[in-house]
């Protein structure tokens, strides 16, 4: 098995398109990183505007909200929406890519189950979707803590401020991007499933987007009758479950209880969720792969 | 002695389209066996489910005295095939796409033996080299290596010599008489052309639009004795009484008011000529066919089912 996982990544890596997702997302982050070197005070006060009827910020509070964690936050912000599409173009060319070339045959003519291939490709997938998260934390967290320092992180809601001691995010970080895992193999594994209905690779990437953004557009939506029915269960719903753990309980007098997580329950469930649907999208590829007539 | 495949009443619908229609052959070991038919017989089809690509709707195959579909990686592990074109990874070198089908097969085979299956079908100096740069010629003949990468009992060859110059065809075939001759191996090998069959196989199978029209060895299907003679003659009528007539004339199918093709003794085609000249009857032109190629022709040529099949 770890023969053919071996031999899933040697694919994937050695062809070039692979690169273009590191490469998008190491330009996305840089251009971010730059806009904020040379003009964060601006992108910090348009931050505080909204709150400014509320509380009072000293200038040094500025100065000291633009750091590297904050920076990270906003990159993750951006970053993780878009990531389903950087996943989908290797995960939807995990089998119709192959049944388009027509190298599906030269695997399934040797003795490994279709199972089997299943499961090393979903593996080969979650290895990639690994390696991206990998490099967004090198670009994002440790660049822009290299770059911008660090400080306390102060997370703006539509509710108030959460504030963190600067020894109390970098876990929080470990646990976002250990979350973002899961979200994204989420979306891997529903590519996989795609790929396997479809001999064009091309079908499986647009319909996986397609299914990411109408998902999230019904997660976005205030249409109640939905709120209870739908968006609970709609995996979109619980991708960016990742921003909980940057949500903080505070104490009697207001100030933030170190380590704590607002609602660690409703983050832990919504991993339960997810990893629900990957194994569903799984079960539901291995079982139509296992039937599905090879003629390409 | 046990047939090393026995497909039985195999048949293959996709949706209404009955892609192959209850067949039945049996291949023994150490045989080439031919597999003959035009495009879209069904050749593909049933090399296909005999490599568990696509499920039959109906039918058995066993393989090695196992049932294929209970004992399929067992099975496959002694099966080598290209089916229809070969596709290999174009952005890896030959040698990293050999190593890749061995490690598939679950075998993990060294360097120098890798080099030695490239040197067999000629590509050892191109082992390097990635596969986008190849032939169709030699990435028949690298899809040939992979197939054969785990020394396989049985190797399936589905259309090997098509797209091919006629260099490449000549090393195909001869590296398909190697296969058999040297190594003791069994092949199944499929094709359109049967110039290309009759040049390497022992007994052949001819599938027409998904059913099985002839089965046999090839020196009983070749019988050099039987011939088909097409005659070019002038005057119909009174050469068809004739014909009637004589008694060591097997059948005579018209196709024109000029021209028929009479199945006859090879031996006694010169008494035939005799025979018409005697008769008055011009004879414009002569020429003599083996009865299989008569009967493929006829296939191919027409919607026209001549004869019985023969099994």
């Amino acid at each position: 098995m770890l023969a053919l996982l071996w031999i899933e990544l040697n694919k994937i890596f050695r062809r070039p398109r692979t690169y273009i997702a590191f490469g998008a997302m190491a330009a996305i982050v840089w251009l971010i990183q730059l806009a904020l070197y040379f003009d964060g005070q601006a992108y910090v006060d348009l931050l505080l505007s909204n709150l400014s009827g509320s509380f009072e910020f000293s200038d040094l509070f500025k100065t000291q909200l633009l750091n590297g964690y904050l920076i990270c936050f906003v990159i993750l912000n951006t970053l993780l929406i878009q990531m389903p599409l950087l996943v989908a173009l290797v995960a939807g060319d995990s089998i119709a890519g192959e049944a388009s070339q027509g190298t599906l045959r030269f695997q399934l003519t040797r003795p490994i189950s279709r199972a089997q291939l299943i499961f090393v490709k979903f593996a080969a997938s979650v290895v990639y979707v690994l390696c991206l998260l990998l490099w967004l934390a090198l670009l994002a967290l440790l660049g822009s803590v290299l770059l911008f320092g660090v400080n306390d992180l102060v997370v703006l809601r539509s509710t108030g401020i959460e504030q963190m001691q600067m020894d109390d995010v970098f876990w929080r970080y470990l646990a976002a991007f250990g979350f973002a895992a899961i979200a994204l193999t989420t979306v891997a594994a529903l590519s996989l499933l795609l790929s396997v209905l479809s001999e064009n690779p091309i079908g499986p990437i647009i319909a996986t987007m397609s299914v990411v953004l109408v998902f999230t557009i019904l997660s976005e939506m205030n249409i109640p009758i939905y709120d209870t029915t739908v968006k609970p269960w709609l995996f979109t719903t619980h991708m960016v479950a990742w921003k909980g753990f940057f949500y903080v309980q505070a104490d009697a007098e207001g100030a933030t209880v170190r380590g704590s997580v607002e609602n660690l329950p409703a983050v832990l469930r919504s991993a339960g969720i997810l990893l629900g649907y990957i194994a569903l999208f799984l079960w539901t590829s291995i079982y139509l792969f296992r039937r599905k007539d090879i003629l390409t | 002695m046990e047939p090393l495949v026995r497909v039985s009443h195999l048949s293959k619908r996709f949706g209404s389209f009955e892609a192959v229609r209850d067949i039945s052959f049996e291949v023994n070991r150490g045989q080439v066996y031919g597999f003959l038919g035009q495009n879209g017989a069904g050749k593909s089809t049933t090399l296909r489910m005999i490599m568990t690509l696509i499920r039959p709707t109906a039918g058995s195959i066993e393989v090695f005295g196992l049932n294929l579909e209970q004992h399929r990686k067992e099975i496959l592990r002694q099966v080598g095939a290209v089916i229809e074109k070969p596709d290999h990874y174009g952005y890896l070198s030959a040698y990293e796409n050999l190593r890749m089908a061995a490690v598939l097969c679950g075998i993990h085979p060294s360097r120098e033996k890798l080099m030695q299956q490239l040197d067999f079908v000629g590509l050892a100096d191109r082992a390097k080299s990635p596969v986008k740069t190849f032939s169709q010629g030699m990435k028949q003949r690298l899809g040939i290596a992979t197939a054969l990468v785990h020394d396989p009992a049985l190797i399936i060859l589905d259309e090997p010599t098509n797209g091919l110059d006629p260099q490449g065809i000549a090393d195909i075939r001869d590296l398909i008489r190697r296969l058999s001759r040297d190594h003791q191996k069994t092949l199944i090998v499929s094709s359109h052309l049967l110039s290309e069959i009759e040049l390497i196989a022992d007994s052949l199978l001819i599938l027409h639009k998904g059913e099985k029209r002839i089965e046999g060895k090839m020196n009983e299907l070749l019988n050099p004795a039987e011939t088909i003679v097409e005659l070019e003659l002038g005057n119909k009528a009174a050469a068809s009484i004739l014909l009637q007539q004589t008694e060591w004339i097997g059948s005579v199918d018209w196709r024109s008011d000029l021209q028929c093709c009479v199945r006859m003794p090879k031996n006694r085609i010169p008494e035939l000529v005799r025979l018409l000249s005697e008769a008055d009857i011009s004879v414009h032109a002569v020429a003599s066919k083996h009865s299989l190629e008569y009967y493929f022709l006829q296939l191919t040529q027409t919607e026209t089912h001549v004869g019985p099949a023969v099994d």
